[in-house]
């Protein structure tokens, strides 16, 4: 017990504060900055209507897409995994609504492809089996991941031409028709 | 009906801890004895309880019983039953309910120990684990639920709750996502559990060291009791570490095993306030010194657990590693900052009663070195805590994230490790206190010479001409001829005695101090493992090709011919398996076979590494990738990973060291001493 012990020389006494004092502010300094951290990190998820952060989209290509450069077209971003069971089926279905705006040669409207918690090898491979034309990349360092708080795969999103989320899908596109659809009313909103 | 009797479990497990909590905030108020034992009765329940509720969810991973949404998201219909089973660690709320229960599992200690003689420790240890264990089960009930089922309700709208929505029938998907192909691996049996373990077991020390600062004491006891559990806990973390490496190494296709990333990189932080907290105790125990440097790094070790925990949980820090981000960020926000601020605040009020009752004197003695360790340690400690983050606070400051990469780390830490094993190497030449530099000389003059032609035989037989390696193969070299002359003199002493049996005398001094030999073979394995690593820093080579069949590439005098690509299917699965042949100045030296498994139904892809290894180097190809159409060409990468087997050598020598520290003197050891005392006293 402190009462116990003979009473410390100031010198002592007062070395031991300021020690004391600097390591409660080591800690807090990093308790803050976590916290601070967390705030901006635990952001609720991109609601309809919001405009999602900027992100950007290096392609397996080496192409570079800047969120704030696709003003002016309607965004489709699908985040698929090689290894997501699901995302088979909605690859194809993306790949033919992308083969679709092509033929009507529609400029306004752009997919990009977001691989989630992939390696490189196993992305390109899918891609090239799934004969996926759209541009696709990885998502380096859970970064676009994060912008639109994906948890799990597939999930896609629809930003208009402000670049406002106006759509979302969470689990696979079942037939090209839904996809269409979500597109082409995104579409129709940004024309009026 | 499983899942509800799982979550009902680990519910009533989550009020008991609540309850043990109550009964000891309020026995130690009322100072009641009778309410401290209700609280230890109902840690002891919680173990089996939390057990009822891992079987539960481990029968529903195995059932494939895709309604749950957790058995959804980590397992599908083509996976083996064992990835099924360890898909019990393979996301959030499933890995927390396996940490949950094994630190009740490591809590159970608490129960049972006999605190007759520490009656005044266990009321504050129990506080401590009512309030650790409390907070990661309520995690596991209100926040991250294993149990929670999918429901759809007539309109097609979809919901995870654990009961029965109003309206809603069960859904259950035909199949489940599956688990991400780097986790299928046999690595994911080992690693994950045997880091949990390490981090888990270090609850033990950690609250004996907070249940010590708050009783008041000033013994060395605690450390007693915790030293045990803390070897325990630090060779389950350093298995846990080694075993990730060794599955990185073999399954994710970059020919290395660290990547430096964070969360490799705050797996590690325990590790090195543990390596420095195993020396400190042996301090303590020998001495009544370092009573500071115990209390602190003990708090240090289980506060930098959570912390790892935290930022690797809660989406703070983006890694391969990290879980997707979820609610529970707020909370273990919440109880890493108690657990820190209480831990600091604690020692600090009782700063003045941990004053050594030794001081240490300064010379070439093993104390000394001691502390130099730690210092490094400390220091390389310090260094990695930046790098991790330093993204955070470059991004509050330039508003980019600044990822510090592996360069950075070598840098500056790589030559403190060298300075360790530098350390490692002169210690056994010191004694224990004071100074005694004439035995220092005598062995100087005979280790040294030697150990130098070891950089020697490098340079002219390995052509090695890197400066760095070189110096660090010389003290690897240098620190194993010092253990050996130690070994070997012990081991002349006992011939001597036991008039030449040279077989008993060869194990004579472990058998007579199994604490410290359990020692040396730790310096040994981690000396052994230092060797894979200057291989792989200093020495490995790469190189990308892409290759028609019948063409070779050369590298590090060794000649990869690429002979063929053969497919073949497997259920459901297509295997591309290229041949590389190897031959070393026209001598065949044999085959590498990298593959890339398909899974064409589920659009998967895994890289399967070729690998040919000795302890002198391994031989590592990687496919890449090749033309579908024509498929006589393909893009290989290519490794020469020199020494890198003495990685996983090493490991495998501290792992024995641990276990023969641990080891309780035999029965007959027993009687043989008291067979000699009698002779004495006869």
């Amino acid at each position: 017990m402190p009462e116990n012990l003979p009473p410390p020389t100031l010198n002592q006494k007062k070395r031991i504060s300021v020690w004391a004092v600097l390591a409660f502010a080591g800690l807090l300094a990093v308790l803050v900055l976590m916290g601070v951290r967390l705030v901006g990190n635990d952001s609720t998820p991109v609601r309809l209507g919001e405009q999602p952060k900027a992100f950007t989209l290096t392609t397996f290509e080496g192409e570079v897409f800047h969120s704030a450069d696709l003003r002016g077209k309607v965004v489709l971003v699908n985040f698929w995994a090689s290894w997501c069971t699901t995302c088979d089926v909605e690859t194809a279905l993306l790949e033919q609504a992308w083969q679709t705006y092509q033929v009507r040669d529609d400029d306004a409207v752009i997919f990009l492809g977001v691989a989630y918690m992939d390696t490189e090898n196993a992305s390109r491979a899918y891609l090239r089996n799934h004969g996926v034309t759209y541009p696709n990349g990885p998502d380096l360092r859970g970064e676009i991941s994060r912008v639109f708080q994906v948890n799990s795969v597939p999930e896609t999103f629809i930003l208009d031409a402000d670049g406002t989320l106006r759509d979302f899908k969470i689990g696979p596109y079942l037939s090209l028709e839904q996809v269409l659809t979500a597109v082409d009313g995104v579409l129709s909103q940004s024309g009026e | 009906m499983l899942s509800i009797v799982g979550f009902f479990t680990l519910a009533l497990a989550f009020l008991l801890a609540a309850y043990g909590l109550l009964a000891v905030i309020f026995g130690l108020v009322q100072k009641t004895p009778a309410w401290i034992e209700s609280a230890r009765l109902a840690l002891l329940m919680i173990f089996p309880l939390v057990t009822v509720s891992v079987a539960a969810l481990l029968i529903l991973l195995a059932g494939q019983r895709f309604e749950l949404a957790y058995v959804y998201s980590v397992t599908s219909l083509e996976m083996p039953l064992y990835l099924r089973l360890t898909a019990l660690w393979g996301g959030q709320s499933g890995s927390l309910l396996f940490w949950s229960w094994l630190m009740a599992g490591f809590s159970l200690f608490f129960a049972l120990h006999k605190w007759s003689r520490d009656a005044d420790l266990l009321p504050w240890a129990l506080l401590v684990v009512f309030f650790t264990l409390g907070f990661f089960l309520m995690i596991n009930v209100f926040f991250e639920i294993p149990f929670e089922r999918f429901w759809h309700f007539p309109d097609g709208s979809r919901v995870v709750s654990l009961l029965q929505p109003r309206g809603a029938w069960l859904l259950t998907p035909q199949d489940g996502q599956g688990l991400n192909p780097l986790l299928r691996h046999p690595g994911m049996i080992w690693h994950p559990p045997a880091l949990y373990l390490g981090f888990t077991g270090f609850i033990i020390p950690f609250a004996l060291a907070i249940s010590t600062l708050a009783a008041g004491r000033n013994d060395r006891r605690w450390l007693e009791i915790a030293r045990p559990w803390i070897l325990i806990g630090w060779v389950f973390l350093s298995l846990g570490l080694v075993l990730g490496m060794r599955w990185a190494y073999d399954i994710l296709g970059w020919g290395g095993y660290w990547g430096w990333d964070p969360v490799e990189i705050a797996a590690l932080l325990p590790w090195l306030s543990g390596t420095a907290l195993l020396h400190t105790n042996l301090l303590q125990a020998r001495r009544d010194g370092f009573k500071r440097w115990n209390v602190v790094l003990v708090l240090l070790t289980f506060v930098l657990v959570i912390f790892g925990t935290f930022i690797t949980r809660s989406g703070v820090i983006s890694s391969v590693h990290a879980f997707a981000g979820s609610e529970i960020g707020s909370p273990m926000f919440i109880f890493t900052a108690l657990l820190s601020l209480g831990s600091l605040g604690l020692l600090v009020y009782r700063w003045q009663d941990l004053q050594a009752g030794y001081e240490p004197a300064f010379g070439f003695n093993k104390e000394t070195l001691m502390l130099f360790t730690n210092l490094i340690l400390l220091s390389i400690l310090v260094i990695c805590f930046l790098g991790v983050i330093y993204p955070i606070i470059s991004e509050l400051i330039t508003d980019t994230q600044i990822t510090v990469g592996p360069a950075w780390y070598k840098r500056t830490a790589g030559p403190l490790f060298i300075l360790l094993v530098l350390l490692v190497g002169v210690c056994p030449l010191a004694v224990w206190s004071g100074t005694n530099l004439a035995r220092l000389s005598k062995r100087l003059r005979i280790v040294l010479p030697i150990s130098l032609l070891v950089p020697l035989f490098v340079w002219l037989a390995g052509g090695v001409r890197h400066g760095v390696v070189l110096v660090s193969l010389w003290l690897v070299g240098f620190s194993i001829l010092v253990m050996a002359a130690d070994y070997i003199q012990q081991v002349l002493v006992a011939l001597h005695k036991n008039q030449g049996n040279f077989w008993l005398a060869l194990g004579a001094p472990v058998r007579r101090n199994r604490r410290r030999y359990g020692g040396v073979l730790v310096h040994l394995g981690i000396i052994l493992m230092s060797i894979g690593i200057i291989g792989i820093e200093g020495l490995q080579q790469e190189t990308q090709v892409t290759l028609s069949v019948g063409e070779s590439v050369e590298l590090s005098g060794v000649t990869f011919r690429f002979e063929a690509l053969e497919h073949h299917e497997e259920e459901a699965r297509w295997i591309t398996e290229a041949v590389l042949s190897m031959s070393r100045a026209g001598e065949p030296v044999g085959a590498l076979y990298p593959q890339r498994e398909i899974y064409p139904n589920m659009g998967l892809a895994v890289t399967q590494p070729g690998l040919q290894g000795n302890l002198a180097v391994d031989l590592y190809a990687v496919l890449i990738d090749w033309r579908p159409i024509s498929q006589d060409e393909a893009t290989f990468r290519i490794f020469y990973n020199p020494l890198v087997s003495w990685l996983w050598v090493g490991s495998a020598m501290l792992t024995l060291g641990v276990v023969v520290a641990l080891m309780p003197e035999s029965a007959r050891r027993k009687l043989e001493r008291a067979a000699k005392s009698e002779v004495i006293s006869g």
